[in-house]
């Protein structure tokens, strides 16, 4: 299930400009230093091979410094995506410079890693000594001038939310003359901090965060809030981003709009707006959950909760090849799937990430929701049994089934893909002090995460896009037509006349055992643009033009008597498993490779075959 | 400290609030310990077990770090009887 996709040949470090590095500790406040030296202008790449983001800017103030934000780490040996990246960009580039991110109140772990630096790298290093009111509430007290002069390299203080230090510490990278570090001198990191700092016992954690853990890691409550935190992110993605992405739809159909009034309908215009614009609309659609998510998760991160929520789910999720923080692509994902994959990245372990993604697919996401309505309001009679509405009570099952698939797949894929070694794979987690967070690196971080979605997606999304209107609107005369170089004015065919109802005739055989006629496959197939099309495929494969005759698709579905009972069993099993949709699949490609998303679709059209056959055939028997 | 009253132990079994001195290490979990204050002489604490067979949460002089069971298994530790 790896990947192996190489996107660039080496980190995007722009030629011709002078390069700076961060290098850090996790939790040190890096990013946050980051953005307030950058600002805006960021860029994210991928290593090849790696799903660990470089985000590169250009310092303010000056405009041939580049600035990259490498991945915290505690070593630079050893195993793990972000040694990896900090190592190999070490060794691979030819640096101005490093500004090495010191916590005050982890020194002894930080200079443990500075000494590691020191043996890869030769060059200049400024160092910026962070979290130094957090270590002086904790007790802890750093000897500037002496850790300077120990260590022989400059040292400022900073802090990444109000901007202490950030104009010295800019001044010093641009300006000064920096000592080159000495490689060979002998020096003990734990001795070094013990002589420029001094600390009382049990230092650890502030007052608040030992009070607040009390709560938060306590075996009731912690679950209590725990679930109250889960429920607001659900609730954000799912409710708070409708009419943002209501908006978007609009706008995609005003520009729809405006295209055809000012050159008219034809099928240049139908495909500029059915095809192309439906595309982009696709996936900026997408971009308001996306940024939902990932503001709410950067801001529990840089509070230190997100460390707690992984300690408290961990056991459940471990023995099923995930991890703690599982649980938040998981949920999301009965949102959407997009933005869920795409927050797999919380999880660091490349292994435990893999399998969270790969089973993401299976929760049953909002758009699926049409369809299981469809089906089950025609299935189902609207009444009640006691005080359960009958309905209701079979969507809730349809939802217990996806939570089960959920985590039976990944049980099953942790049993059968290989672990890297056969050492114990247990977490190890730091749990750093509560912070208050910072309002825009929490938007800086979404922003970028944004436009790794759009800069990620757009291009594969918008062919397949086209691909679907061009087989659903073209027939095979229009399509020769074309090809002779004939482009006058046709109306677009009859979805029974276009390539993809040949298609769906053609390939109808393969779903005859689960009971598909051509119909509902075309359906099935038309919802690779987006689950929900396919009821209005349906609506129109049975001559319903408008909106709102789609209400009568119920009727239509009722009475046909190609449609029975087993028939729309199988239908509905179909679509709780299959993964159908080319948005899940692009972003997917984008954080994993083609590899994992042929994997995902062979996964998951089997389990819906399988099960659909299963349904069809009992319910058959059992109701003929 | 009198060496007699030294019970070694692993750190999954130990009491919470107790002060432990880590006696061994796996050599592939040094590098990852380490930075965090566990390694060989240093002391440690358990702060609390997480719920539902969670991880163990250990302070060290420098951090709090949770550790599932498996690692906490591989993890020697000695009590000083004798503080």
């Amino acid at each position: 299930m790896s990947s192996t996709v190489a996107c660039h040949t080496e980190p995007n470090i722009v030629k011709g400009k002078q390069t700076w590095v961060l290098i850090g500790p996790p939790n040190s406040g890096k990013s946050s230093i980051f953005n307030k030296l950058t600002g805006l202008h960021q860029k994210a790449s991928n290593f090849p091979g790696v799903t660990v983001d470089v985000v590169t800017g250009t310092l303010k103030g000056s405009k041939n410094l580049v600035l990259s934000d490498l991945p915290g780490t505690y070593s630079l040996k050893g195993p793990g995506e972000e040694v990896r990246v900090v190592r190999e960009t070490l060794e691979a580039l030819n640096l101005a410079g490093v500004v090495f991110i010191l916590p005050a109140d982890r020194l002894e772990s930080g200079l443990l890693l500075l000494e590691e630096l020191r043996e890869l790298y030769d060059g200049k290093i400024i160092i910026a000594l962070t979290m130094v009111d957090l270590a002086r509430k904790k007790g802890i007290h750093v000897d500037q001038a002496s850790l300077e002069k120990m260590l022989g390299i400059p040292v400022v203080q900073v802090h990444g939310r109000t901007g202490f230090g950030i104009a010295q510490l800019q001044k010093k990278i641009i300006f000064e003359n920096l000592p080159i570090v000495c490689k060979n001198c002998p020096w003990a990191p734990f001795e070094i901090a013990s002589q420029v700092s001094t600390r009382h016992e049990g230092a650890q954690h502030t007052r608040l965060t030992l009070l607040l853990d009390n709560f938060i890691l306590h075996p009731v409550l912690g679950y209590v809030f725990m679930f109250l935190v889960l429920f607001i992110i659900f609730q954000a993605v799912f409710v708070f981003a409708e009419p943002m992405m209501a908006f978007v739809e609009n706008l995609v159909l005003q520009v729809h709009l405006f295209v055809e009034n000012t050159w008219g309908r034809n099928l240049i215009t139908r495909f500029i707006g059915d095809g192309l614009l439906t595309g982009i609309g696709s996936v900026l659609v997408f971009v308001p959950q996306i940024a939902i998510l990932f503001f709410l998760i950067t801001l529990l991160e840089d509070t230190g909760y997100l460390s707690r929520m992984s300690v408290l789910s961990d056991s459940l999720f471990r023995k099923l090849g995930m991890e703690g923080l599982s649980i938040v692509p998981l949920l999301s994902g009965f949102a959407c799937a997009v933005p869920a994959i795409m927050s797999t990245r919380i999880i660091k372990n490349k292994r435990r990430r893999l399998i969270t993604m790969f089973v993401t697919p299976l929760t049953s996401c909002s758009a699926r929701l049409p369809v299981y309505l469809l089906i089950v309001g025609i299935l189902i009679p609207n009444v009640y049994v006691g005080p359960i509405q009958l309905q209701g009570l079979v969507l809730f099952g349809i939802y217990m089934i996806s939570i089960i698939a959920v985590l039976a797949s990944a049980w099953i894929v942790n049993k059968i893909v290989p672990a890297e070694n056969d050492k114990p794979i247990g977490s190890i987690i730091e749990l750093p002090d509560y912070q208050i967070p910072s309002l825009r690196n929490a938007l800086y971080s979404t922003w970028l995460k944004v436009l790794i979605f759009i800069k990620g997606v757009t291009k594969i999304i918008v062919i397949m896009t086209i691909i679907l209107w061009i087989l659903g609107n073209i027939s095979i005369e229009q399509f020769s037509s074309l090809a002779d170089g004939k482009l006058e004015y046709v109306e677009p065919a009859s979805i029974e006349e276009s390539l993809l109802g040949h298609i769906g005739k053609a390939i109808q055989p393969v779903f005859d055992p689960i009971g598909y006629d051509w119909k509902i496959t075309v359906g099935v197939l038309s919802s690779f643009a987006a689950r929900e099309v396919f009821v209005s495929t349906m609506a129109s494969l049975y001559g319903l033009m408008d909106e709102s005759a789609i209400e009568h698709l119920h009727d239509f579905l009722a009475h046909d008597e190609a449609i029975t009972t087993p028939v729309l069993l199988s239908l509905l099993v179909f679509y709780i498993f299959a993964m159908l949709c080319m948005s899940t699949l692009a972003i997917m490609k984008h954080e994993a490779g083609w590899k994992m998303v042929l994997w995902e679709i062979a996964y998951t059209w089997s389990l819906a075959y399988l099960f659909a056959f299963i349904v069809y055939k009992a319910s058959s028997h059992l109701l003929v | 400290m009198s060496p007699d009253k030294q019970e070694v132990g692993i750190l999954t079994n130990q009491q919470k609030h107790k002060l432990l001195t880590v006696q061994e290490i796996p050599d592939y979990l040094t590098r990852q310990l380490k930075p965090l204050g566990i390694y060989e002489g240093a002391y440690v604490c358990i702060l609390r077990y997480a719920p539902v067979g969670g991880p163990i949460i250990v302070a060290t002089p420098t951090h709090v770090v949770a550790i599932s069971k498996d690692i906490a298994n591989q993890i020697k530790v000695r009590t000083e009887e004798n503080e």
